[in-house]
């Protein structure tokens, strides 16, 4: 049986930018099709939610997130987790538990995948709507081939 | 023991509560001078975007309102589209609709149970220190949690602001066969929720009770969740066609939520106590026996206490899903017809925080003219003020970090989301 992959898109769509990992998703699906390096692996969209995420990626071989950070920088970057899971975000609203936060419960809760790594594009665009910003669409082409890539090696 | 002429506790983000909200307390010459639970998360207009929009839309666009529990938005949406367009559903798209709204309650008690509320009593800032020392537990709570996602997933087609309701049921119901695996689970998540009804009443819960009254939906013959009369502790009731007759709206300058009160009565108080306390009787055989073990009366007035009518309506819901499950025959036809006309509609369901109450004016093209929606919080929020004031009068021996601290589980302790109160504020200008 293969190892289980999962790819998970955080976002959400109707905040510009903040689409940024449901709009990967989506291109992921509508390749599917016609790239093996796609077969049996799962493609989910989530809104960040903790215990979602949790059941998203446990006992995952791999879980690549995709998301998008605000605060300037151009382009995405690839950051293995959890070891830079950054900081604690501030405990306030159930709404604003972060990625980190998220890696820490599944660390103390022995959920992790085995392996896990974060594509993030910079987002420049927050507001109401659909639509990415040019700098942020112009980073799908290369964000999906490099999933591509990561689900694929052995 | 203080003796400064004025105190101010100023809490500007309020911490593991749904939404973002502050608090202020002003104490003045030894006596609480000023209480506000100030909601500051920006309006979000939902009532004006819905203007124009075509009778068909609310169920989509109103469960984006809150992450949290879009099924109760859905329900009390299609139920005030239905009233308006003199639709009655059949009663197995009736069923699914109860099923899918088990799966939130479900889900909504358990998170609040477990990663908001529960740290308070035992004593860590988050459910992350929980998770350090008592990982089981907080397992426990994502496995209970897990089942209501999966109830919601299955019949909404997603688990966040499910794309399968529509006005008159569903675009899809699934098959028997579907749901059997899903009975399974929800097996052993009863198991987790009577467990976490004996967990929860072991915490130690201060003495403090309020004389509000408190008002829910009741259903004779069943536990109100999506359907109901509107009921009182103080012996009104009245239909959801009323509602707006008995409950008044209006704005107070540090709030973008609207405050609620009855006509002619006052503040009032709504959620899992005003539930229980108006319904209990209705509670299954099991969840009865549960509520009784853990001391809950007659009534809940002690809002510590809410932490354990959840945990009782989680089981209560767990059981729902399954005895629904049982007796599930696919309707003949996923929805029914709703053709537009002009007219006003009501619905109201309860939301695992309390009553929501939707309203939508139509023009004869199904075109949606006015909308209202009156969330649960921001119901609650004047009474929630009150039991502020009188909390803090009788702890003002205590320094400021642990009033502060102490006055923000007291908030918690009513589940507020904050997001869902957020209104629309009118602005009035006055030109000579």
């Amino acid at each position: 049986m293969a190892a289980r992959r999962v790819v998970i898109g955080v976002g959400n769509e109707y905040r510009r930018d903040d689409g940024f990992g449901p709009r990967v998703l989506a291109e992921l699906t509508a390749r599917r099709d016609g790239d093996h390096r796609l077969d049996g692996v799962e493609l989910r969209v989530s809104d960040g939610e903790p215990s979602r995420m949790l059941q998203a990626w446990t006992g995952a071989a791999l879980a690549v997130v995709v998301d998008v950070a605000a605060g300037g920088g151009t382009g995405w970057c690839e950051v293995c987790l959890p070891e830079d899971a950054g900081p604690a975000a501030p405990a306030t609203s159930g709404h604003s538990i972060g990625l980190g936060d998220t890696i820490r419960l599944a660390r103390a809760l022995d959920r992790l995948p085995c392996r896990l790594v974060a594509l993030v594009a910079y987002g420049h665009e927050f507001g109401f709507g659909t639509g990415l910003s040019a700098p942020v669409a112009a980073t799908i082409r290369p964000v999906t081939e490099r999933i591509c890539d990561l689900v694929a090696a052995p | 023991m203080t003796h400064r002429y004025e105190r101010v506790i100023d809490v500007r983000a309020l911490a593991r509560v749904e939404g973002e909200g502050a608090m202020h307390v002003r104490v003045r010459d030894g006596a609480v001078d000023d209480v506000r639970l100030e909601i500051y998360e920006p309006p979000r207009f939902f009532e004006a975007f819905l203007r124009g929009r075509q009778h068909t839309e609310p169920p989509d666009i109103t469960a984006r309102i809150c992450g949290i529990c879009p099924v109760a938005y859905q329900m009390s949406a299609c139920a005030a589209i239905e009233d308006a367009c003199r639709v009655t559903v059949s009663p197995g798209v009736a069923a699914l609709r109860r099923l899918i709204y088990c799966g939130e309650w479900i889900e909504s008690h358990t998170l609040h149970i477990y990663l908001l509320h529960a740290p308070d009593f035992l004593g860590y800032g988050s459910a992350l220190a929980l998770a350090k020392d008592r990982r089981d537990l907080v397992e426990r709570g994502l496995a209970l949690k897990q089942a209501g996602n999966d109830l919601i997933e299955l019949i909404g087609g997603r688990a966040i602001h499910p794309i399968n309701v529509r006005v008159g049921g569903f675009y899809r119901v699934p098959a028997p066969r579907e749901l059997a695996p899903l009975r399974e689970r929800l097996r052993a998540a009863l198991d987790q929720a009577l467990d976490t009804v004996r967990w929860v009443a072991g915490f130690d819960f201060p003495e403090f009770h309020h004389d509000h009254e408190m008002l829910a939906l009741c259903t004779p013959g069943t536990y109100p969740i999506e359907t109901g009369f509107v009921t009182t502790t103080g012996g009104l009731s009245f239909d959801v066609a009323q509602f707006e007759q008995h409950i008044i709206e209006e704005q107070v300058p540090h709030s973008t939520a609207l405050h609620a009160h009855l006509a002619g009565r006052g503040r009032y108080l709504t959620g899992p106590a005003a539930r229980y306390t108006l319904n209990r009787h209705w509670l299954t055989p099991l969840a009865r026996e549960a509520a009784a073990a853990a001391g809950l009366g007659e009534e809940c007035r002690n809002p510590y206490r809410s932490i354990v009518v959840r945990a009782v309506e989680t089981v209560y819901a767990v059981e729902e899903a399954i005895r629904l499950i049982d007796a599930y025959e696919p309707p003949p036809s996923p929805a029914v017809p709703v053709p537009a006309r002009a007219g006003t509609g009501r619905g109201a369901t309860e939301a695992p925080r309390g009553t929501l109450f939707h309203r939508y004016d139509l023009d004869p093209d199904g075109r949606i003219t006015a909308a209202r929606i009156v969330p649960p919080t921001s119901q609650n929020q004047a009474a929630i003020e009150d039991d502020l004031a009188r909390f803090v009068a009788g702890r003002l021996d205590l320094d400021d970090e642990r009033l502060t601290t102490q006055c923000e589980q007291a908030i918690r302790n009513y589940d507020p989301c904050i997001s869902c109160a957020t209104h629309f504020l009118d602005l009035h200008v006055e030109r000579s």
